[in-house]
């Protein structure tokens, strides 16, 4: 009985987690939002120094006012088709959790849209797609007047044992 | 209870009143006075006086404002924080038995005598400063004999530490790194005063973080920490007025205070870790501080007073009325003897000042220093590194335009300044831990029964503090060994035509952009034959391996080496210098072992100035440019087609001056990518690492820089053959390469 309420309340805990402001942005023809307080800034498209040995969705690093920050093709890590950039480019610059402490990478989206309020109750569970799809990073799927916008767990997205086990089989 | 809610409150309205006070607004101050009214009304029912002691000097010193006599407003805030002390002690029913003097002192300080209250407040402060007295009410607690405070009595079973709130955790850390830092320069001056016992700026130098340190304890309610800085400031207090001398068993007894307020403080973070008050009803510090009273009543008697003295020479006064106000000191220990002799109207108090004033003719060391975070001052560094950038791309567009170029190389030369000073914050002198190494060396020396004297030069080398921090632990190691291992036996040092005592030199100097440490002792040297032996024993070496000096002296680096027939406290467990190299070398740094038989050895590390900033070669690589570190750097050179040669059609070696060079190219370690061009249409850069030389094969060398190394930050820390990232001059990253992760890339995957 306990077991039971206990994971109820967790249920209704994550929901209401998943509530609240994202910045939703582009790709292809989708459109995909990251919670505004993971986002630090959106930046236009820079010079990109590529990295040797990584995975091909890590585009390189780039010196974000001296600090330097690797940048993900987000199309790529999605195994979409990759496009040229052009001006409505952007990198939405995020912070990851990582093991020790918090990192900054930069995303590169086709283009960024808006920040939208999205209550619990527009959230839906991610539906499963079968093995063709992992939708672990996955948040939710938010049903607005405006279609579906899918909510990316960012912090698994990027997660820093998936790019080095690619770094692993990389080199 | 009343009381103590209605103190409360209108301490928060009078800490209130303060915060928006400013000098010359009347009104304020009524309400100010009105408030310290109804505080020293408050204060007298309360148990202990203090608190109404307290507020009345603070009204008089108040008033004292409205009459414009002072215009300082900073007596009152300590006041404010003496106040609320009190009264959290009140609160919990435990007395308050701290010093209240200094306070009382800054209140007192600019009012006139003929005020009444001053006078009560005057012999408060006689009472706070008699260190039997107040000893006599912090022993209590300890001793618990006494009748007339049964509930201090009570305290004996000694009560668990008390958990500490979110605010008190705040002050007690800062207090625990502030009183480290402390110590620490209390230990460096106590020994500089051992050579020059009469210098008074070095006693003020010991006096000030003991008084700092028993100030905040004090207000934090460590009462074993105050108690001991307490006794230990007030000896230093007598020397600094010249009524004692600081000799050896002083110092000793000082370095003691030290060490247990070393250790006391060590109890105290132990106790923030686990979120209660300090536990330490165990160390007893109560022996120590009467080690230290006992010392200085002796010092006091035994001496002549050093007053006296100046005072007889410039012949204000003779020799028989300096001894007879001597003797009368020895009855009322608490007066001065200036004092003494000016009631005796011996000498007009005059005297006595310009007598004092050429006592303390001290030069005051003014530098003020703020204390910042590394990550501010790397930040500090990353935003001016960028500025430059930005700025070389703002000249760049303002080329053609005279006027805004003009403000632009203005800006540059700003701007270049100001990228110099972030980059030297990161730089410390090495003196700190120069100065740890001569405790080092006198403890060892006692503990040894050798005599040993550390000479150091160059103790102002500025070098960047992550450097001086990783020093500390080999310097420590290697100074070990000397004293142990290199110093003889005095005896043993005149048969050999030394003198006495030993020497261990420590020097640090810059030589070619890097910085160089030495020790160097003059003792026996390294014995070339045992280290062979038991290198031989260990099977590090074979028996007919032929090696040289420098080679053998180089074995007492390997892991587990160690020589020392016997095993002592000092060293000799084997553990030492293999710690050593590592820990210099995580540094990029070197170490060198020269040693010359019966004369000495020569310990020499060298470091890079700055872990941060490397000397690189900027090349490039098709469209992509590297950043190479000179140091690894042998020589470039353009080769010829008759010297180039494959190796199965893939590998490519290179004779030059009867070596062969064995051939990188980078695009294909790292993108995977046919490079084609033939060795001779391009340059070779010949690398050096761990004696393993290769070339690599470039287009164009682009120059020489110094690169600021980051982190290639996120995920991408571990990229083989990749050192880091530099910004380049034209904001753009540049990845920096790993010689010896390329080399590790060629031997696995090829």
């Amino acid at each position: 009985m306990n077991d039971t309420t206990e994971s109820m309340g967790q249920a209704i805990r994550r929901m209401t987690i998943k509530e609240g402001k994202y910045l939703t942005f582009m790709l292809a023809k989708e459109t995909y939002g990251v919670g505004i307080l993971k986002v630090k800034e959106i930046i236009g498209m820079m010079p990109v120094t590529s990295v040797p040995r990584t995975p091909n969705f890590i585009k390189g690093v780039i010196n974000l006012r001296g600090k330097v920050i690797p940048i993900i093709d987000l199309r790529l890590k999605f195994s979409m088709e990759s496009i040229p950039y052009d001006d409505r480019t952007c990198i939405i610059v995020v912070e990851i959790d990582s093991d020790e402490s918090t990192v900054l990478i930069g995303i590169v989206v086709d283009s960024v849209s808006e920040v939208l309020n999205i209550k619990s109750e527009e959230i839906e569970e991610t539906p499963t797609f079968g093995s063709k799809l992992d939708t672990a990073y996955i948040l939710g799927m938010a049903k607005m007047d405006g279609g579906v916008k899918i909510l990316l767990d960012i912090d698994k997205v990027l997660s820093t044992t998936e790019i080095q086990l690619l770094e692993k089989s990389g080199g | 209870m009343d009381v103590l809610y209605k103190i409360e409150k209108d301490l928060e309205d009078f800490s209130r009143l303060h915060g928006t006070f400013c000098i010359g607004e009347v009104p304020d101050i009524g309400s100010m006075i009105m408030i310290l009214d109804d505080l020293v009304q408050s204060g007298k029912k309360c148990v202990p006086d203090t608190f109404e002691a307290v507020a009345r000097a603070c009204r008089t010193y108040v008033k004292n404002i409205t009459l414009e006599k002072i215009s300082h407003t900073k007596p009152i805030e300590e006041t404010l924080v003496l106040m609320k002390a009190i009264l959290n002690h009140m609160k919990r029913g435990v007395d308050f038995t701290f010093e209240t003097s200094d306070v009382m002192e800054l209140l007192s300080v600019s009012v006139l005598k003929e005020d009444e209250d001053v006078e009560v407040l005057e012999s408060e402060e006689t009472f706070a400063e008699d260190p039997g007295a107040q000893n006599e009410a912090s022993k209590l607690p300890e001793t618990g004999n006494s009748t007339e405070h049964i509930p201090d009595a009570l305290e004996k079973e000694y009560p668990p530490p008390e958990r500490l709130s979110d605010d008190d955790m705040e002050i007690l850390v800062d207090f625990v790194s502030e009183a480290e830092d402390n110590l620490d320069s209390i230990e460096v001056s106590l020994i500089e005063l051992e050579q020059d016992p009469s210098d008074v700026e070095i006693i003020n130098n010991i006096f000030r973080p003991f008084h700092t340190i028993k100030g905040v304890s004090g207000f934090l309610s460590l009462k074993k920490i105050n108690q001991l800085s307490h006794t230990t400031e007030n000896l230093l207090d007598s020397a600094r007025s010249g009524d004692i001398l600081i000799d050896h068993s002083a110092t000793d007894a000082i370095l003691e205070s030290v060490d247990m307020l070393k250790k006391l403080i060590q109890r105290v973070k132990q106790g923030i870790e686990k979120g209660f008050g300090p536990d330490d009803h165990d160390i007893d510090a109560e022996g120590l501080s009467k080690q230290l009273e006992k010392l200085h009543r002796k010092l006091t008697e035994g001496d002549k007073s050093l007053l006296g003295e100046i005072l007889v020479e410039k012949g204000v006064i003779d020799e028989a009325s300096l001894e007879e106000s001597l003797v009368e000191q020895k009855v009322s220990r608490s007066k001065k003897i200036g004092e003494i002799l000016v009631e005796k109207k011996n000498v007009p108090p005059e005297e006595i000042q310009t007598a004092l004033a050429e006592q303390k003719t001290f030069k005051k060391q003014v530098d003020a220093q703020v204390k910042v975070s590394t990550q501010k001052l790397d930040d500090l560094v990353d935003y001016a590194g960028e500025l430059v950038i930005a700025q070389s791309m703002l000249r760049q567009q303002a080329a053609g335009d005279s006027s805004l170029s003009q403000s632009v190389e203005q800006l540059g030369q700003i701007v270049t300044k100001m990228q110099t000073i972030a980059m030297s914050m990161r730089m410390i002198p090495i003196r700190a831990t120069f100065m740890k190494m001569i405790r080092l060396v006198r403890d060892l020396s006692q503990k040894s029964g050798k005599k040993v004297e550390l000479r150091m030069s160059g103790e102002d080398t500025e070098i960047d503090r992550n450097v001086v921090d990783a020093l500390y632990e080999p310097m420590v190691h290697m100074i070990r060994n000397s004293v142990d291992h290199g110093i003889e036996k005095s005896e043993q040092r005149i048969d050999s035509g030394k003198s006495r005592k030993g020497n261990i030199f420590l020097r640090a100097y810059h030589k070619g952009g890097q910085i160089i440490i030495e020790i160097e002792d003059d003792g026996k040297g390294l014995d070339k034959d045992r280290i062979r032996e038991k290198a031989i024993s260990t099977g590090l070496i074979n028996e007919d391996d032929k090696l040289t000096d420098s080679q053998i002296y180089n074995l007492i680096l390997e892991p587990g080496f160690s020589t020392a027939q016997q095993i002592t406290d000092v060293s000799g467990r084997g553990v030492g210098m293999d710690v050593v190299k590592d820990g210099i070398e995580k540094f990029r740094g070197h170490l060198n072992i020269d040693s010359n038989s019966g004369k000495g050895t020569l310990f020499t590390i060298s470091l890079p100035l700055t872990l941060a900033i490397i000397d690189g070669m900027l090349v490039r690589v098709g469209d992509d440019k590297y950043v190479i570190p000179t140091t690894a750097i042998q020589r470039a050179f353009k080769p010829d087609q008759k010297n180039c040669f494959t190796v199965e059609d893939k590998g490519e070696i290179i004779k030059e001056r009867d070596t062969l060079i064995p051939l990188l190219r980078i695009k294909n370690m790292f993108e995977e990518q046919e490079d084609k061009t033939p060795p001779w249409e391009s340059l070779v850069i010949v690398v050096e690492s761990k004696n393993e030389q290769k070339g690599i094969l470039i287009d164009e060398l682009l120059g020489k820089d110094e690169y600021v190394i980051k982190s290639l930050g996120g995920n991408l820390k571990s990229v083989k053959g990749i050192a880091g990232g530099a910004i380049l001059a034209d904001g753009k990253v540049g990845l920096i390469l790993d010689i010896q992760g390329l080399f590790n890339l060629v031997s696995t995957t090829q």
